[in-house]
């Protein structure tokens, strides 16, 4: 009797325990679009992007104010996929705004039609460079330069000068010194590949697989991702390995500042600002959308300032309105690179499965 | 004349079973259709006939050199991983199956851990491992034996609780008989004890064949530049290259692969499929008596605690290891509020994991209880072929279902960017684990129990809850306790759906790790730590609920 | 009462049981006797409901239960193995039946306590069925089937496993418990001292079929055939002719009235022949066995034929010595 009875309590226990957190797990789910009317007050937008994109809830709770319209965020995995999901579901999109195609992907996005084109409101505080889509199909929202970043303490210590040019790395003074990414993989993997195609050249007497030859010639450490490149590779700042010379971004000696345990007064890594290559981030809104106008207004407020002073602390990138104030960590801890390297976006789309492929070719 | 023939009334019972007949078939195959084949097929549509003829993609593939070496390698190291974490664990489900020793329970909570880490986390834990500073000396960083060993790690728990599970209720008097019969202890064990526990050990490798063989986090991390699988490729090809038609044409070389050993493994077991009279698995352990099983038990513990114990303990070194001694400062670090959107307060990740798991663990318990039934008393070829499909998830490329998901459920309800998407995509790969731990156990339950309870009165539909029901119940505790792992490690497709702003436990780790900074390092360590606590206490809770009486099933 | 007439059943090729008919009348217990494989446990299945493909009508005061399901019949089977549940307590055993018949918890709780008195088990309610032992398991078993106060109960082989003490001592408890309390009941065994210690009436089943049935010791006195006198026990069976009420042995003679004449076949039971003195028969002892309360001894007679006789410990002759006895004629069985 006794076991009958627990058994049933049991049974009815869980069954309520289901319901509500199905109940619970459904209401946290994007449900569809509400149906006010477009751009009207109590309306919702919905923003496709990736798991990196990070902004504070102030910011976004300024828009609603602004606008009355309430901001859901989607996240889907790295941008590569995200962009996928765009490209399956182009004829009823899941979301309203897609914002993080880079320009390393940009031409297949465009060449795909998942936009709509919308000129928005700030853009003339967007430097030219920045533009990459005449069409208005996307509009830049920030930027990162991904360079090499240097472990100061070894380099104080060995008195050994950070390189100051690519070229460099293939010296025998930074012999084994160095880890990258593989950009078959990872992102900054293939930033830095790009940023070799462009400073070398492809074809030519010294072409950027030269360059690699000697670079693995000399002792290169590749590894598949950047947390590990980083984390357990890289010998400066919160790296645990022992390789001084890695490829991230302008903005983590900064990070390494503002995440340190205990107070820093100076970053423990620097930046190598020459072979830097410029990674820009965009949003659009998506052909399709369920609240067009939202969209448009969403895309607005993301060129404003309020937004774009809040990207650098969150996103660890660099706002894409020249108006913006940075903060005082952006300025003091890094240098921002003059002149990054770039490769247009449609040559990137029609040769880097080719790049890729001669990449692996030398460094395997 | 021995009947193990389910009661069959002339007459009134008789709609009554086969509405509960259509129930117990219907609701697993609906399930299994909507979630999983019909978005397979989705994708696997939409992607070969994107760009010209679907078979352009599979020439591309198959004779591709390269390619044929990703799959040949993913066949191999997923062959040579299961042997080598079946033999490794076998003797470990024999200590935590038959002998009871102080903090047994902890143990057998402990090796769940490892399955629900984060990749992640763990490959930067192996990486300090088995660097040329690490404990081994020897660089072995970016070999296959890295992978090999990490899958050991997260496998060996699959193997404890599956074997082990079935290890505890075989009759010690069948060895018994044996010994006294003249045979020597290995020749007990290879005669009467490896054929009784035959099903649980097939459906272990068939488990641990099929996470190594679509393995991903492992071998990106651990294998480094020279090793590549099919599921990493596809995950290149699609995420990097979006390159959709090759990357189907892998899934479904990876899906032929899959299915080829799923069918010869059901094969085996509707072989060797034994009706035994199982013991309660109280009776069956007991406290080791002489040197030689002391010495067992004591080789297997640390042995144990090596393997399982060391990663771990890295991560919890680090999580404490701040600037200024060992303190706690990364763990308070987790709980103050940041108002970035990024980073996820710990309960709020917590929160969401242990719903989402809660919920992944019901659907995956009820689905598969279903499923069990079916697949336990139906002989012959539908309930074979039902097993293979419930594995199927398991084995299938991860991106490929994520992306299923958005190309087919769109209509008629839009559950594309549904939280509810998570615990179901957790469900699809925890139901085997369900299954497999309730098959054997209700194929064994002898048909004169339900004669029995028929004579005493109980129409079908009760002797299902009165008597197979329980029996198999405190076998899918087992199944269910994988399922909260599987759910809170966050398994499967949810990586590649669109989720809402939900954060889970592993999210945030992920979001940690993505930047620089001791502090954010920190946190990642800490949370993980508290992860491993939530998975151990977790597991320990299923199993008290299992074993309310000690001598009980 | 129960009525089944006709029943037949096949595996295939193989007929297990072929046009049974049997009658269990109310407050009685009918032992169905036979060897294994011939077809007892398929007939108890039959009347349980448990068996598909079975011919024949069973009825239950004149109610066809075709069509009833075995859960709806209101009988109790206790089985050869017991088939306790192993998850439920002593209890949750044998309070199943009451739970499944929907009664209140009190009601319960005070029939399980009564049923467990009965079988002198008082006090095991909590205890889990995996480790008792055989005596306990079996009454534990018979405590399942007695509670709900089925309408029939069948016992399958009920004392197979037990030793001999055991068996002996619950035998008579059995036979006090079933009659004590009007249980209508089959108990299939192959044991025919149990059988006959049990039952009213005995039903001898032989491959499928019914080869006799009656009182028991009807059954026992008047075996119908050298077969059953056979599966009784019974080794000595003689050729004799007889005329005119005397029967011929080659060895001798003795008056049979009221049997035809011819060439028959006689049984001599042990019990029939005794030590005489002054007995019509003599033959020396070529054997004897303890049999615990006496002896059984092998004479040979002079003609070669082999007979066996009881005797008691107190004039017991030694192997080889001449033996005079005498057999009563009211106690030998013709079967043929």
């Amino acid at each position: 009797m006794m076991d009958k009875l627990r058994g049933t309590g049991f049974v009815i226990a869980m069954s309520i325990a289901l319901a509500l957190s199905v109940f619970v797990a459904g209401c946290g789910g994007a449900t569809t679009t509400t149906t006010a009317p477009e751009g009207a007050a109590g309306s919702t937008v919905v923003l496709m992007t990736h798991d990196s994109f990070a902004i504070s809830d102030e910011v976004l709770a300024d828009f609603t104010a602004e606008t009355g319209i309430t901001v859901q965020v989607l996240r889907s995995g790295d941008a590569g996929a995200m962009l996928n999901q765009a490209i399956l579901t182009k004829d009823n999109p899941l979301a309203d705004v897609l914002y993080g195609v880079d320009n390393t992907f940009l031409s297949r996005a465009l060449g795909s039609d998942v936009f709509e084109a919308y000129e928005p409101r700030g853009l003339d505080q967007v430097p030219d460079e920045l533009q990459l889509d005449p069409g208005h199909r996307v509009t830049p929202i920030d930027f990162g330069d991904i360079c090499l970043n240097y472990d100061k303490a070894f380099f104080a210590e060995t008195g050994l000068a950070p390189p100051a040019s690519l070229r460099d790395l293939t010296k025998p003074e930074y012999r084994s010194l160095l880890v990258v990414e593989n950009p078959a993989t990872s992102s900054p993997g293939l930033g830095f590949l790009l940023a070799t195609v462009a400073e070398f050249g492809t074809g030519g007497e010294y072409d950027w697989l030269d360059f690699w030859r000697d670079l693995v010639a000399n002792d290169l450490l590749v590894v598949s991702g950047w947390e590990e490149a980083y984390y357990s590779s890289f010998s400066g700042g919160s790296g645990a390995g022992d390789r001084p010379l890695v490829v991230s971004y302008a903005s983590s000696p900064p990070a390494e500042v503002i995440y340190a345990e205990t107070p820093l007064t100076e970053a423990p890594t620097g930046v190598v600002t020459a072979g830097a290559f410029r990674q820009i981030e965009f949003a659009g809104v998506l052909r399709g959308a369920k609240n067009p106008e939202g969209a448009g207004r969403l895309i607005d407020f993301m060129l404003s300032l309020r937004f774009q002073e809040d990207i650098p602390l969150n996103m660890f990138v660099f706002p894409a309105n020249r108006d913006a104030v940075l903060p005082p960590e952006f300025l003091q801890y890094t240098d921002v690179p003059a002149a990054p390297l770039s490769v247009p976006p449609d040559v990137i789309e029609q040769n880097r499965d080719r790049w890729i492929e001669e990449w692996t070719a030398i460094a395997l | 004349m021995d009947g193990d023939r389910v009661v069959t009334g002339r007459g009134g019972g008789r709609l009554a079973r086969r509405v509960g007949s259509a129930v117990l078939v219907g609701v697993p195959l609906l399930f299994l259709a909507y979630f999983f084949v019909y978005p397979l097929a989705g994708i696997l549509w939409v992607s070969l006939s994107r760009e010209g003829s679907p078979s352009a993609a599979f020439v591309t593939v198959l004779t591709r050199p390269s390619l044929r070496a990703v799959a040949w390698f993913t066949l191999w190291q997923a062959a040579v991983s299961t042997v080598l974490t079946v033999l490794v664990a076998l003797p470990g489900a024999y200590v935590l199956a038959r002998f009871r020793f102080p903090g047994r329970s902890l143990v057998r909570a402990g090796v769940t851990v490892p399955f629900v880490l984060p990749t992640v986390v763990v490959g930067s834990a192996f990486l300090a491992l088995l660097g040329p500073d690490g404990p081994l000396g020897v660089d072995l960083r970016h070999t296959v034996w890295a992978i090999l060993l990490a899958h050991v790690f997260f496998n060996y728990a699959v193997v404890i609780r599956t074997v082990g599970g079935l290890w505890a209720h075989l009759d010690p008097r069948l060895e018994e008989a044996a010994r006294m019969l003249g045979a020597s202890r290995l020749r007990v064990f290879r005669e009467v004890t490896l054929p009784l526990l035959a099903p649980a050990l097939a459906a272990a490798s068939s488990i641990v064949f099929l996470f190594t063989f679509t393995s991903f986090g492992v071998i990106l991390i651990l294998g480094g530049l020279h090793y590549t699988t099919l599921e990493v490729e596809i995950w290149r090809q699609t995420t990097q290259f979006l390159n959709l038609p090759v990357a189907a044409a892998l899934a479904v070389l990876q899906l032929i692969g899959v299915t080829t050993l799923l069918v010869l493994y059901s094969r085996f077991q509707e072989r060797r499929a034994v009706q035994q009279g199982l013991r309660p698995a109280g009776e069956t352990a007991r406290p080791p008596r002489t040197w030689g099983e002391r010495l067992l038990v004591g080789a297997n513990l640390v042995f144990m605690v090596l393997l399982l114990g060391t990663p771990l303990l890295v991560l919890v070194e680090r999580s404490l290891a701040t600037a200024g001694g060992y303190g706690l400062t990364y763990y308070q670090a987790l709980f103050t509020s940041q108002t970035s959107s990024l980073f996820v307060p710990a309960a709020v990740g917590l929160r969401n994991s242990l719903v989402f798991a809660l919920a992944a663990t019901l659907i995956a318990v009820t689905v598969g209880l279903m499923a069990a039934t079916v697949i336990a008393y139906r002989r012959g070829r539908a309930g074979r072929w039902f097993d293979v499909v419930l594995m199927l998830p398991l084995g299938t490329s991860a991106v490929t279902i994520g992306f299923g998901f958005l190309v087919a459920l769109g209509k008629p309800i839009d559950l594309r960017a549904s939280a509810l998407l998570i615990p179901i995509a957790h469900a699809l790969v925890a139901i085997p684990f369900v299954v497999r731990s309730a098959v054997p156990v209700m194929r064994s339950v002898r048909g004169r129990l339900r004669d029995a309870a028929a004579m005493l009165g109980a129409s079908p539909f009760r002797v299902w809850r009165e008597v197979d029901l329980p029996l198999a119940a405190r076998a899918a505790a087992v199944g269910a306790g994988f399922a909260f792992a599987i759910s809170l490690g966050e398994f499967g497709a949810t990586a590649f759906i669109a989720r809402p702003d939900t954060p889970t436990v592993p999210v945030a780790i992920f979001r940690l790790l993505g930047r620089p900074g001791n502090l954010n390092f920190g946190q990642a360590m800490a949370l993980s730590t508290i992860l491993m606590a939530l998975t151990a206490a977790a597991v320990l809770l299923i199993e008290r609920f299992r074993l309310a009486r000690d001598s009980e099933f | 009462m129960l009525r089944a007439e006709g029943i037949t059943v096949r595996y295939g090729a193989t007929v297990a049981l072929d046009g049974v008919d049997l009658e269990v009348p109310d407050r009685r217990v009918v032992a169905v006797l036979g060897p294994s494989g011939c077809g007892k446990t398929s007939l108890l299945r039959v009347l349980a409901g448990l068996e598909q493909g079975a011919t024949g009508h069973v009825s239950w005061d004149g109610r066809d239960l075709a069509g009833v399901p075995a859960y709806e019949r209101g009988f109790g089977l206790m089985f050869q193995d017991y088939a306790l549940f192993p998850h439920k307590t002593v209890f949750g055993n044998v309070a199943f039946g009451l739970r499944m018949e929907g009664r209140p918890s009190p009601e319960i709780v005070a029939r399980v306590t009564e049923v467990l008195e009965w079988v002198g088990l008082t006090g095991y309610e909590e205890r889990p069925v995996g480790p008792l032992s055989g005596g306990e398991q079996q009454r534990v078993a018979l405590a399942r089937v007695l509670a709900p106060a089925p309408r029939l109960l069948m016992l399958d082989e009920p004392l197979g496993s037990l030793d001999r003490g055991l068996r002996e001592r619950l035998v008579t408890e059995l036979r006090q418990l079933l009659t004590g309390r009007g249980v209508t009941a089959i108990y299939v065994t192959h044991d025919q001292e149990e059988a006959f210690a049990v039952s009213d009436t005995v039903v001898i089943m032989r491959a499928g079929r019914i080869a006799q049935q009656g009182p028991a010791e009807e059954v026992w006195r008047h075996p119908v055939d050298e077969w059953v006198a056979g599966f009784l026990g019974f080794d000595v069976i003689v050729d004799a002719h007889v005329r005119a009420g005397r029967a011929e042995f080659g060895w001798g003679r003795i008056s049979l009235p009221g049997v035809d004449d011819g060439e028959r076949r006689l049984v001599l039971r042990p019990d029939a022949l005794s030590l005489d003195a002054n007995g019509a028969f003599s033959g020396h002892v070529v054997g004897r066995s303890f049999r615990g309360g006496h002896y059984l001894l092998r004479v040979r007679v002079e003609g070669g034929v082999e007979v066996e006789l009881e005797v008691g410990k107190s004039r017991l002759p030694g192997e080889g010595d001449q033996v005079r006895f005498a057999i009563d004629p009211e106690a030998v069985p013709v079967v043929g």
